[in-house]
């Protein structure tokens, strides 16, 4: 079969329903095929960098950082053009899920973290599934970085969030109240053993609740109320 | 239910299996019962003689709704489905564009799996050569692509 009739055949739509199939492994082999596959896998391939295998998630942070090294440079205009890219395409927009937790266990320091969320914030990201898995260990200010007031851009958009982690959720509900109007799924562990937090967790909880339109899978806990 | 091929050849088939076809189901909803034939100009004969087996075959099958995306694993192609995609691409091809524009949700995944199972487990160039594809990547192109996204060379 000539070129052009897989071509004709093999439009945007029906690729991105094919590759959606396809397992990461897979899905690089096709992005490497030609420019078109190429500009229909990316951003399928960049939708959630951390979700993965390590070794990819190392990848993604080490492109991440010539977006943040870049802004450093003096020639540095904030204007996105295809000039200024220091990559061939603009991954970091393309995320929409992020896990957290395998972020942090690649980067502990709080100034990297930091400096990844604002140049999300300044290129635009819009997140679609934010999570937190268990992993153990209680490091309350890195845990809740990301719920400063000045990322809130990011999370506007959120439609699922699972936060497994332990630490006080305040933060992280009030954060959410005052920037999500659109979860459909909520699964978060709200374990708490300070008393008078857990009052001000409640009051942010209904607020929560009731700015939520599509709300419709919710599970939480609390163990100590 | 009367069908027309873009070729002009006409098709009589049950009004179950026409609305395997969530576009056909919505126009007879909309026109009611009718002797007019419905024209198809997007598919050929042969095309939609194949999707009509396809529809006859698994009239009885519950609906799958648009949103239930269920976890779409690529081996669990039944004998007959598996058979029925034994097609040249070109047909294949077709089947799927026909399920896309007639909106029939288990064609267009059956088709869908079985090209995403032509792709599986091929280097880039094994897929080019399965499809024929041009890579038209220059040098350049294809090492930046392939070093800014290639996180494990091994398999």
């Amino acid at each position: 079969m000539p070129t052009d009739t897989i071509k004709t055949y093999l439009v945007t739509d029906v690729l991105i329903k094919i590759f959606k199939i396809l397992d990461t492994h897979d899905l690089l082999s096709a992005l490497l095929v030609n420019r078109e596959w190429c500009q229909v896998a990316v951003p399928m391939y960049w939708r959630a960098p951390f979700s993965y295998k390590k070794k990819r998630s190392i990848l993604a942070l080490k492109i991440y950082n010539l977006f943040i090294d870049q802004k450093n440079n003096p020639n540095y205009s904030s204007q996105t053009t295809i000039q200024n890219l220091p990559t061939l395409y603009d991954y970091p927009l393309f995320l929409k899920e992020l896990n957290y937790t395998n972020l942090l266990e690649l980067d502990k320091e709080i100034i990297n973290i930091d400096a990844i969320f604002k140049m999300l914030t300044s290129r635009g990201v819009h997140l679609n599934t934010f999570i937190m898995d268990n992993s153990g260990t209680n490091k309350e200010r890195i845990y809740g970085l990301w719920t400063k007031s000045c990322y809130a851009p990011i999370f506007s958009s959120l439609v699922h969030a699972e936060i497994h982690a332990p630490f006080p959720k305040n933060c992280v509900i009030k954060a959410l109240a005052d920037n999500c109007t659109k979860l459909s799924y909520l699964d978060i562990n709200l374990y708490d053993n300070c008393i008078v937090r857990v009052e001000e967790l409640l009051n942010y909880l209904n607020e929560l609740f009731s700015v939520q339109k599509r709300l419709s899978n919710i599970r939480t806990f609390i163990y100590n109320n | 239910v009367k069908l027309t091929s873009s070729e002009g050849t006409e098709f009589i088939i049950d009004r179950k299996v026409a609305e395997k076809s969530v576009l056909l189901k919505n126009m007879l909803e909309d026109v009611g019962e009718s002797d007019m034939a419905i024209p198809l100009p997007n598919v050929t004969g042969p095309i939609l003689n194949k999707v009509i087996d396809y529809c006859t075959h698994h009239r009885d099958d519950p609906f799958v709704s648009q949103e239930d995306d269920s976890k779409k694993v690529s081996d669990d192609i039944d004998d007959w489905d598996a058979e029925f995609c034994k097609v040249d691409q070109g047909t294949l091809f077709e089947l799927i564009l026909s399920a896309n524009y007639l909106d029939i949700k288990p064609l267009l995944d059956l088709t869908c799996k079985t090209v995403a199972n032509m792709i599986k487990g091929k280097t880039p160039d094994e897929i080019r050569k399965t499809f024929n594809i041009t890579n038209d990547f220059t040098p350049e192109e294809e090492e930046h692509v392939r070093k800014e996204n290639e996180w494990c060379e091994e398999r």
